[in-house]
């Protein structure tokens, strides 16, 4: 009998185990490791493969005709197809084409030789600059006075000092003014590809003017600008501080996007990782796919998220706003408040007005503050909690499909159960609240109760009472 | 060794599958995570087709 092979059983544990996986940590982006990833698994499997052809080899065994089966060549052909569909449909693929790994590749050919930058100009009657920068950081400074100020230094990737030097020539920085714009170019393009060039600049420019930047690698720092200011990059981490109008973001990747203290609306579009915003004066609207955390504080109008699966929309934060990969928090918001999702934990506490969730996947997390209006929470596969203050005025109906409801809140909340329905209604005369998960469970109580060590002596009068629901509730048939 | 002569060919035969598919991800792994994209190394793959003939006639011509 030919020995039989070990690879088809691992990889029916590998394709269980990554389901269990997406399952129990649904936070996980396995979808993203496996589009990026999936080539890693027939180096695997032919390792596998070569290793066991191997051992039987020297252990004498009669070896296969073939090391990997037809049917295994099917199984592969499918693999590829597959793996290569999501790894273009995912936004691993537009992280690539500019990315350290490629230019550390080719920083590799020839030595890097430095030139210094230094460039003035004033501005005249011009009301924005524009920055074309190519490859390199950058930062711009309001500053006073009228003049627009160039300081830093030009990398040339070259084999030999003459060839550098041409490169310096052929790509020269460049202040132009056009009509009322003054466009500052790096002419990066100019230069072949062997000689790759980038420029890392330090740019003061009058206080008052707007500023767009465009890139392609590279950092962009922004700082004391009364005007405008929009970035379009190709991978860049962006930095704002202390602008006077609004910021206008578009990204194809990057690690950061943060802004601090801008007057006006910040529009963020594309793809990324980290977003910080804080203190914001305008709207803020982002849209987009970023695979780290986002956090905003402080915004005065209105702030939305949308991703192609994920709106958040929240009319004032006073406090913060958390979104990040299976989770997403609101605290110290003025409402209407809506969260919609797939999967993902929501947190919802000290908001004002009303408040709508939808997940599919997920526990819900809410605490109203006393002034809040309707409230519509619903999870098809997760836990909801209520946690009211005390003496606040709602009007309740929380259902659960299948699960317990816990009423540690007490009179007037009553359980209705009805088969593996239960139903938790009471009214102190006040808004509606209304709760539903399918496969959960419920549980409403005051502000202050339970969630600590036992709260001085009123707890244990009320205890005998929540252990009596849930006897009946449970059917069994 | 031991009359066992028609091993070496086979083990020839065997290997080549695990080696192709390996040479097929690692292909793949440096056009996801490396500099050079699939359609520019897809060449190797003949090469290595290539060498496993090779050996086979070497190691079945030595027998």
């Amino acid at each position: 009998m030919r020995p039989r092979s070990i690879v088809a059983p691992l990889l029916l544990i590998a394709v269980g185990t990554l389901f269990l996986v997406r399952n129990l940590w649904p936070e996980i982006p396995m979808f993203e490791m496996f589009a990026r990833y999936w080539p890693f698994l027939l180096i695997i499997w032919g390792s596998a493969r070569l290793l066991e052809v191997l051992i039987w080899h020297f252990t004498g065994r009669p070896l296969p005709v073939q090391g990997v089966s037809g049917g295994e060549w099917i199984v592969i052909v499918f693999l590829c197809v597959f793996g290569s569909m999501s790894f273009w449909g995912s936004n691993a693929y537009s992280r690539w084409p500019n990315s350290r790994i490629s230019v550390r590749g080719l920083e590799i050919f020839g030595e890097r030789f430095e030139f210094p930058v230094n460039a003035e100009q004033s501005t005249g009657k011009a009301s924005r600059v524009v920055l074309d920068l190519g490859r390199g950081n950058v930062t711009i400074v309001g500053a006073d006075g009228d003049k627009i100020k160039v300081t830093g230094h030009k990398t040339i990737q070259a084999y030999n000092q003459t060839d550098a030097d041409r490169g310096d020539k052929e790509a020269p920085v460049e202040i132009v003014p056009m009509g009322d714009q003054i466009v500052i170019r790096t002419n990066q393009e100019k230069i072949d590809k062997n000689r790759r060039a980038s420029a890392d600049l330090e740019i003061a420019i009058p206080r008052n003017m707007s500023f767009e930047g465009r890139g392609r690698y590279g950092d962009f720092d922004v700082r004391d600008i009364a005007g405008n200011v929009e970035i379009n990059s190709e991978n860049s981490g962006v930095r704002l501080q202390n602008i006077g109008g609004g910021a206008k973001i578009e990204l194809r990747r990057s690690d950061i996007v943060r802004a601090v203290s801008v007057k006006g609306n910040v529009d963020i579009k594309g793809r990324g990782q980290d977003i910080e915003l804080e203190g914001i004066a305008g709207q803020v609207t982002v849209n987009g796919s970023y695979s780290g955390e986002l956090t905003f504080r402080n915004v005065a109008k209105p702030l939305r998220f949308e991703s192609s699966n994920t709106e958040v929309r929240v009319e004032q934060t006073t406090g913060l706003v958390k979104i990040a990969l299976g989770n997403i928090s609101a605290e110290n918001v003025q409402g209407p408040v809506k969260v919609r999702t797939k999967v993902a934990d929501v947190q919802l506490r000290d908001f004002s007005q009303t408040a709508e969730v939808q997940l599919e996947r997920g526990d819900i997390e809410i605490r109203p503050s006393a002034t809040h209006g309707r409230i519509d929470a619903k999870t098809d596969n997760g836990s909801v909690d209520l946690v009211v203050a005390p003496g606040a005025r709602f009007d309740l109906t929380a259902t659960t499909k299948r699960g317990e409801i816990n009423n540690d809140f007490g009179a007037p909340l009553k359980v209705e159960a009805e088969g593996r329905n239960s139903t938790l209604r009471g009214s102190t005369g006040g808004p509606a609240i209304h709760l539903e998960t399918q496969r959960g469970e419920i549980t409403v109580r005051r502000a202050g109760q339970s969630e600590t060590a036992p709260p001085r002596g009123v707890l244990p009068k009320k205890l005998p009472e929540p252990p009596a629901p849930p006897v009946p509730a449970p059917v069994q048939q | 060794m031991n009359g066992v002569n028609v091993q070496p060919v086979s083990l020839m035969r065997a290997v080549r599958g695990p080696i192709l598919l390996i040479t097929i991800g690692t292909l793949f792994a440096i056009d996801h995570v490396g500099p050079y994209s699939f359609s520019t190394t897809w060449p190797a793959l003949l090469i290595v087709i290539g060498v496993m003939k090779l050996m086979e006639r070497a190691t079945s011509s030595a027998s």
